[in-house]
């Protein structure tokens, strides 16, 4: 029984990861920017869904509109800021996102998340159902068909929109994309507006779980490094399979070992990763 | 002002590093200007900076009689794109999604269609659902070609078109640029394969060390063919 719970609690961080992550991966893949600062927008997303719950708003106007001031919020420090150092070397955007994640937290901080704040679940998804003959609680559930059916939604619109045609094929090669006419800068305030919503809906949605406070985003920011790893930077569907891989391994880890051996395990995973296959999975992810 | 891209007394730089010097040509509409030269004298440069992908250029170039600037992508838009030497597919877009992403309309007539992409390069009809990193070498080099002419541009610059092709495919590339010449597309072309360039270029300019030696006119090739081989030949 401990294995089927465990099991469920890993597709649950999975799910969370998947979504912070796809954000995290696509800003690489067309911006090379490794983006620091996300662990801040889930953080940011976490609280402002307390904040908009505590103010009686139901959870479904609060699960959009969460990602879509955090998304408006992500697209303008996009066009103020990391525009700025596009191009750039590697380490100019990690200094840069860093700050701004170190700016934001301070931020939170002064705006009361230096405590843990809980949020309440909505009575419609209290409780527990049963399925497959196993008792699963619903919000969990919840969370998990969100994230899948969100992921499902972001996939198909890159595969069949032409923003998504333009975002993959600049994710591929940005300089062609330009010499073919696609305004990368656009296109990248829209693709950090993207993400930005998605960490943000992923932290007001896991917030009843994980709770919220100002550096509620950082642990997930290190998963998520580690399963854009996993999957090969810049690569979308590798990131899928890494994100689950490395929920149960840290869910399972957390389990059976305690919680520093289950990071350790992850670790170690990464390391022979990133000495073996830096491509990841799939074997399509960059190297620099 | 007749339409042309020229370039005046340009000089390109990569930080510090001066590789061209001054050069000035320029390609009318229809036109195919060969650059030829050894590996490393300054021909891909060329071609960079007139897409803004060089750190800085000095002089100018010209598009119509107004300087060239601003971002890549506006100079595309401009009607100017570029067939690199590494070709850069999409890899992990379909063939049919590298195209369709080019695609851009002609401000009079149909211009270049996907069908004409088609029956130029049948092969790429065969494969239209297939991943373009999963292309041969010359079926990519056939894809990139399609894809800048679904660009509907003015100017399209061609690196090394075909290198290391097999002969078919060496036909199907000379084919397209044919194809492009009529639909009055000004081409510059970058080659080392002489026969391509005799049988497409109209012009014809040697570039050393960042500089044009010597230019020549299709007429004075055809003349004397030979000139252009002395040129090229490494003493």
């Amino acid at each position: 029984m401990l294995a089927v719970s465990l099991a469920l609690s890993g597709i649950v961080l999975g799910s969370v990861l998947l979504l912070f992550s796809l954000g995290l991966t696509l800003i690489y893949g067309v911006g090379r920017i490794v983006n620091f600062a996300h662990g801040a927008l889930f953080s940011i997303g976490a609280m402002l869904g307390v904040w908009l719950s505590g103010q009686g708003l139901p959870l479904w106007v609060t699960l959009i509109l969460t990602p879509l001031i955090v998304g408006l919020l992500g697209a303008l420090l996009d066009w103020a800021v990391l525009a700025r150092i596009r191009d750039r070397p590697m380490v100019d955007s990690l200094l840069l996102t860093f700050g701004l994640a170190l700016f934001i937290t301070g931020v939170l901080y002064e705006l009361g998340g230096r405590n843990v704040q809980i949020m309440p679940i909505p009575s419609a998804l209290e409780g527990a159902v049963t399925m497959f003959g196993l008792t699963l609680p619903v919000y969990r559930v919840f969370v998990s068909i969100l994230a899948i059916v969100l992921a499902t939604g972001l996939f198909l619109f890159l595969k069949n929109s032409d923003w998504g045609l333009r975002v993959r094929a600049a994710n591929d090669d940005p300089e062609m994309g330009a010499c073919l006419g696609i305004d990368r800068e656009a296109l990248m305030h829209s693709v950090v507006g993207v993400g930005a919503a998605l960490a943000a809906i992923s932290g007001v949605a896991a917030a009843p779980i994980f709770t919220a406070y100002a550096t509620v985003g950082d642990k997930i920011l290190i998963l998520a490094f580690m399963t854009v790893i996993l999957g090969g930077l810049g690569s979308l569907r590798g990131a899928v399979v890494a994100a689950y891989v490395v929920g149960m391994i840290i869910v399972f880890g957390e389990g059976y070992f305690g919680g520093q051996m289950a990071l350790m395990l992850l670790f170690v995973l990464v390391m022979a990763m990133l000495i073996n296959w830096p491509r990841g999975f799939f074997g399509e992810g960059r190297t620099e | 002002m007749t339409p042309s891209l020229s370039y005046q007394q340009m000089s390109a730089f990569y930080g510090t590093s001066q590789i061209l010097h001054g050069i000035s040509f320029e390609v009318k509409p229809g036109e195919t200007v060969c650059l030829l030269g050894l590996n490393g004298m300054g021909k891909t440069t060329t071609l960079r900076a007139t897409m803004g992908l060089v750190d800085r250029i000095e002089g100018e170039i010209r598009l119509n009689g107004d300087a060239l600037t601003g971002p890549t992508y506006k100079r595309s838009r401009m009607g100017i794109t570029l067939v690199p030497e590494d070709r850069k597919v999409f890899a992990n877009l379909t063939v049919e999604e590298n195209l369709r992403v080019a695609i851009r309309k002609p401000q009079n007539g149909t211009g270049f269609t996907m069908d004409d992409a088609i029956r130029i390069f049948p092969r790429l009809g065969e494969r239209l659902s297939q991943k373009g990193g999963t292309l041969s070498g010359g079926e990519q080099q056939m894809l990139v070609v399609a894809r800048a002419m679904l660009a509907n541009p003015h100017y399209m610059m061609l690196d090394e078109p075909t290198e290391g092709l097999a002969p078919s495919y060496v036909d199907a590339i000379s084919q397209a640029i044919i194809a492009a010449k009529g639909l009055g597309i000004g081409i510059i072309l970058v080659e080392q394969s002489l026969p391509l360039a005799q049988a497409v270029g109209d012009h014809f300019h040697i570039i050393e060390n960042g500089q044009i030696v010597k230019s020549f006119t299709r007429d004075e090739v055809l003349a004397n063919p030979q000139s252009l081989i002395d040129m090229l030949t490494v003493d």
